[in-house]
């Protein structure tokens, strides 16, 4: 497996260029005042290793000295074309997502009402015989139906765990990057969805549009599976329009909220849009697919932006690509993505045209940004606070790892800093900036790289595979269905009863353990939740068939997560290797000052002010009772991991 | 254990009040605190033009959508009765409050404070054209936005407007996960859970270097800005959480040890330590039930009754009842008939409570009708953002509500 740092740099390069002695100012700070928002390509004569790390940062997700270094000696149009051009770069290598295969009876979920009607009908749901009386006799169907749900979110959370990873040891970063912007942009979550297949879907298209043609991508979207089912496009139908895509299309994904349509322009936009559905509607059996259904199509004629005329959603979309709105709002959320929040009237002038002139082909206006003096003036740099994800993987990245590291673990980590793939919080997607930022969180960040720098194996308890919460009781609270309490055996990799006493030792243990139990599910009775999410109305069918006759919820909620615990593939598990005394013996430094400054620059975009900075070296100093490096100390590799633990959770890491 | 718990805690208020004057200063108790806090949040103002500098606004959310006819029960209607023949809360059972309404009977603690003046009920709280969904309509009540979207919650626009300078500790969420309606564009809400985590972790030599992290220092980098402000709460806010938490003592009752009354405790910690927090939001969660209502509803209540009024008790202990306000919402009601399985499936309007000594008691707005009905559930009669409203106007005093709710809401006689 060749890592991005493999295929742009080999081991030589670097002593020369990244050298103590040229310790200098961030990327920023020694810019003309005038190149801010001066679109003019920076020269060779401007390109240093500093700008070039700043590329990497913004345009991927950072990387080591030998990646920056290699960057560094290109030109800087090399080094842009080099990233943004990636199609080139082989990346075959890169292992493809393993599914579990959480459909052994060969159905996907669906809502329960729906299975309890399969059941009268056929005598079968979920692929499941089932009873229609007797003891508990839908108690098969109603466990298949908590084994679906969970095992979904599961299964999502190991893809989102692969996709990171992917991030992480891609030749391609820039593709990754642009489409983790676009998840953001064309905000779907699996909480509704609830078909992992359909998400991973829905990210692989955006992966081939990343860099591509914003009207190609638009339409990708308005057709994905996953999108028809998130905002209820499957069920937008003639004579009974629903507007929810309509709505977010125009607000959310192409023109920014109230910038030039109406309400009336909803409603006509939502009937040119009719029939865009998907076959089979309800996710049952087979994988759902696009289609465009004309019986479901409304054909009369429609006003919409201004035009007339019996518009398709084609025609639709075509009408929105043609209002000024559209790439003014488009270059500016990607303007504020990659560059910085303040983008000038005149620049968003120039973008908009840019992406008018060529077609909405995104190349054009990404090497344009990415090569101007602008990007690397001192207001765009090092003045991003990173988001969780970016925080996480360009740190991975910095500290050169080859693999994701799992302990701890990537999705729990991402969900304490408020962002974990596939679930964004809502349409409008992350909000980002100053929100991923809270005490809570700042220090959780720091937390984290305590637990990625000091692993404690023995100890660990892995959150995929832990009694939740809210079903910690249901084996004392229902002892009269004999159910066993389970716990996960590492070893075996299983679910196995346990007696009671040792069940509960684990449960006060997992209480006064470092981690609480954490999982997809937010509480004791999700049933409704899982109703609404499967897309059945919101009024629970399920809660008017159950009954004490029929089945039992909490042995079916139970039954389910033990079920999902054992379909689920176990992630595994493994700390991070890392070793700071090769890095330093590497970069030649010789004292404590100069392995502070190393670490400073190879991990920060901001320097430390003086105080902090001789706060941490006077630390290195102490643990080390010297001012010197000695390679031979026992002492060096832990006081080096705590002091970079230090530098880490500096407030200066947190921006880019 | 329930039944008994009323006259108990009574007794024992009234002897900390005895107790106090001959303890107050060995164990560290109000007059100290008092002007610790005063002097620490009047500073924190400076000199701004707020009316009310010492008011603090605790928000509750019952997470699941708790079943508002089974909390404030309208006993005396025969449709009630009609609809829930299995649920319904029996005359006999239910603690009356007038001819028409009663509590719930695990309420014996709501229903001491209705009794005292200082619980009002308002009736009938939603907003047009109700979404079912939990995760939407917990959305639209965070932002206060319906059918629409907002990045920052309504207490975080309101703090925004109303200290436009970034303060420490001024907005507080007890939760792993901050609330929406916290999210401010100026403030760092702290948001924590377990006190006794919410610190960083490493040795006593790195702690020594974190504390460097809480130095502000200027910049010309807005984002350096914002996180270092942030260090800041977190490196001083987080120690000042930990040690109220920590050093906190109280002999009231406030009920089983659950979440809610943990986290009421943390929060009459942080007041009696004199944070300068302005507004706390707090979060009860498990109200979801489609199936077996009572046991679980029940329970629920209880842990909430007697929450609340340990937290009122305690804040007259510490002497600062008249300073503070709850208001508790939920993200809807439940249908008004019952369904199959013992349980209540997801409704419209619901009764919004709001409490606390300086709070005008009684039921305000009008209650819905059993019988007219929109399919199956509750018109509303007020909308949530009227209370919204009034908790900023009325009791915060802060006048230019119209912004922060993005549209003009008729206020309440909530206060005096």
């Amino acid at each position: 497996m060749k890592t991005f740092g493999q295929i742009i740099g080999s081991s030589a390069i670097l002593t020369g260029i990244f050298s103590l002695a040229t310790f200098n100012l961030p990327a920023g700070s020694n810019a003309p005042a005038g190149w801010m928002n001066d679109l003019t390509p920076i020269t060779a004569k401007d390109w240093n290793y500093d700008r070039a790390g700043h590329l990497l940062e913004r345009a991927g997700f950072g990387g080591t000295p030998e990646e920056v270094s290699k960057l560094a000696a290109m030109t800087p149009a090399t080094a842009v074309n080099f990233l943004v051009d990636y199609e080139t770069i082989d990346d075959s290598f890169l292992p493809a997502f393993q599914p579990s295969g959480i459909y052994p009876n060969g159905c996907k979920l669906a809502p329960l009402g729906d299975a309890v009607k399969d059941v009268f009908a056929t005598g079968k749901a979920y692929g499941i015989p089932a009873a229609r009386e007797g003891d508990l006799p839908f108690q098969p169907v109603v466990n298949e139906f908590y084994t679906l749900l969970f095992s979904e979110h599961a299964e999502m959370l190991r893809a989102s765990q692969w996709w990171a990873n992917r991030m992480l040891i891609t030749p391609r970063p820039c593709q990754e990057k642009l489409t983790l912007f676009w998840h953001g942009h064309f905000a779907t979550s699996q909480e509704k969805v609830t078909n992992y297949e359909l998400m991973l879907g829905q990210i692989e298209t955006l992966r081939q549009h990343a860099n591509g043609n914003f009207r190609e991508l638009l339409r990708a979207m308005a057709q994905d599976p996953a999108m028809l089912i998130w905002l209820d496009n499957r069920e937008n139908v003639k004579g009974k329009p629903n507007e929810n895509f309509a709505r977010e299309v125009m607000e959310l994904f192409c023109m920014g909220e109230g910038q030039g349509y109406s309400e009336t322009d909803i409603r006509e936009l939502a009937r040119a849009f009719t029939g865009w559905t998907l076959r089979p509607i309800k996710t049952t059996n087979d994988a759902a697919r696009f289609i465009a259904d004309p019986k479901l199509h409304d054909d009369g004629a429609k006003t919409f932006l201004g035009e007339s005329g019996k518009f398709s959603g084609d025609e639709a979309i075509e009408i929105i690509l043609k209002q000024s709105a559209t790439p003014r709002f488009i270059t500016r959320k990607i303007y504020r993505a990659f560059v910085r929040d303040e983008l000038s009237p005149e620049l968003n002038n120039h973008f908009t045209q840019l992406l008018v002139k060529s077609n909405y082909e995104l190349k054009p206006l990404l090497k344009t940004i990415f090569l101007s003096r602008d990007f690397y003036s001192a207001p765009s740099v090092g003045t991003q606070i990173k988001a969780p994800v970016d925080y996480l993987v360009s740190t991975w990245r910095k500290l050169g790892l080859r693999a994701i590291p799992t302990m701890p673990d990537f999705n729990e980590a991402a969900g304490a800093l408020g962002q974990v793939p596939f679930y964004p919080p809502n349409v409008a997607g992350w909000p980002g900036g100053r929100s991923w930022i809270n005490p809570a969180t700042l220090l959780t960040r720091g937390n984290y790289l305590h637990g990625l720098l000091f692993p404690k194996p023995d100890t660990f308890i892995a959150p995929d595979k832990v009694v939740l919460e809210g079903y910690r009781n249901i084996p004392e609270m229902f002892p009269q269905y004999a159910i066993q309490p389970q716990l996960w055996n590492a070893k075996a990799q299983r679910m196995e009863p346990v007696s009671m006493k040792d069940y509960r030792a684990f449960l006060a243990r997992l209480d006064s353990g470092p981690m609480r139990a954490k999982g997809v599910d937010t509480g004791p009775m999700p049933a409704s939740g899982s109703m609404t999410m499967t897309g059945s109305e919101s009024k629970s069918q399920m809660s008017q068939l159950s009954d004490s006759e029929w089945f039992n919820l909490a042995v079916g909620v139970y039954a389910g997560f033990v079920e999902a615990f054992n379909r689920v593939k176990p992630v595994p598990r493994a700390p991070a290797e890392i070793d700071f005394v090769a890095m330093l013996r590497t970069s030649k430094a010789a004292s404590v000052n100069q392995a502070v400054d190393y670490f400073c620059r190879r991990f920060l975009s901001v320097e430390l002010p003086p105080d902090r900075r001789a706060a941490i070296a006077d630390f290195l100093k102490a643990e080390l009772n010297s001012e010197q490096l000695d390679f031979n100390n026992k002492q060096l590799p832990d006081a080096l991991r705590r002091t970079v633990h230090l530098i880490l959770s500096a407030p200066e890491y947190q921006v880019s | 254990m329930n039944i008994l718990h009323r006259p108990l805690v009574r007794s024992r208020r009234n002897f900390l009040r005895a107790g106090m004057y001959a303890v107050g200063v060995s164990a560290g108790l109000p007059a100290l605190f008092q002007q610790l806090c005063f002097a620490e949040s009047v500073r924190a103002l400076d000199g701004g033009p707020e009316k009310h500098p010492n008011r603090i606004l605790v928000v509750l959310e019952l997470s699941g959508g708790n079943d508002g006819l089974n909390t404030v029960v309208p006993y005396a209607d025969d449709a009630y009765h009609q609809a829930r023949p299995k649920l319904a809360i029996r005359e006999n059972k239910v603690l009356k409050l007038d001819d028409h309404f009663g509590l719930h009977p695990a309420c014996q603690g709501l229903e001491r404070m209705f009794k005292d003046g200082e619980l009002a009920i308002v009736q009938g709280c939603g907003y047009p054209n109700p979404n079912l969904s939990h995760f939407t309509a917990m959305e639209w009540w965070h932002t206060a936005v319906p059918h629409g979207n907002d990045p920052y919650g309504w207490l975080g626009r309101f703090a925004d407007a109303q200290w436009p300078q970034s303060q420490e500790n001024l907005l507080v969420n007890i939760a792993s996960q901050q609330s929406r309606a916290v999210t401010s564009a100026r403030h760092s809400p702290v948001v924590f859970n377990d006190p006794k985590k919410f610190g960083r972790l490493g040795t006593d030599a790195q702690q020594r270097v974190f504390e460097t992290f809480g130095k502000l220092y200027p910049t010309t980098n807005p984002a350096l800005d914002f996180v270092n402000g942030v260090a800041r709460t977190a490196t001083v806010g987080a120690g000042k959480v930990r040690n109220a938490c920590a050093e906190y003592r109280t002999l009231v009752d406030y009920g089983s040890d659950n979440n809610l009354t943990l986290d009421l405790k943390k929060t009459a910690a942080m007041i009696a330590a004199g944070l300068p927090t302005r507004v706390f939001y707090l979060n009860q969660g498990g109200f979801d039930t489609h199936a077996a209502q009572a046991d679980t509803q029940q329970l629920l209540l209880i842990y909430l009754s007697d929450a609340l009024r340990g937290f009122m008790d305690d804040l007259q202990r510490i002497g600062r009842a008249d300073d503070v306000v709850v208001m508790v919402f939920t993200e809807f009601g439940r249908r008004v008939r019952e369904n199959a399985s013992n349980g209540t499936d997801h409704g419209t309007a619901t009764p919004m409570l709001v409490l606390g000594k300086p709070v005008k008691g009684g039921f305000h707005g009008t209650a819905p009708s059993l019988t007219d009905l929109d399919d199956g559930n509750l018109k509303m009669t007020t909308d949530f953002r009227s209370v919204y409203g009034t908790m900023l106007n009325g009791w915060m005093g802060f006048a230019d509500t119209p912004s922060v709710l993005k549209g003009n809401f008729p206020s309440l006689p909530l206060f005096g």
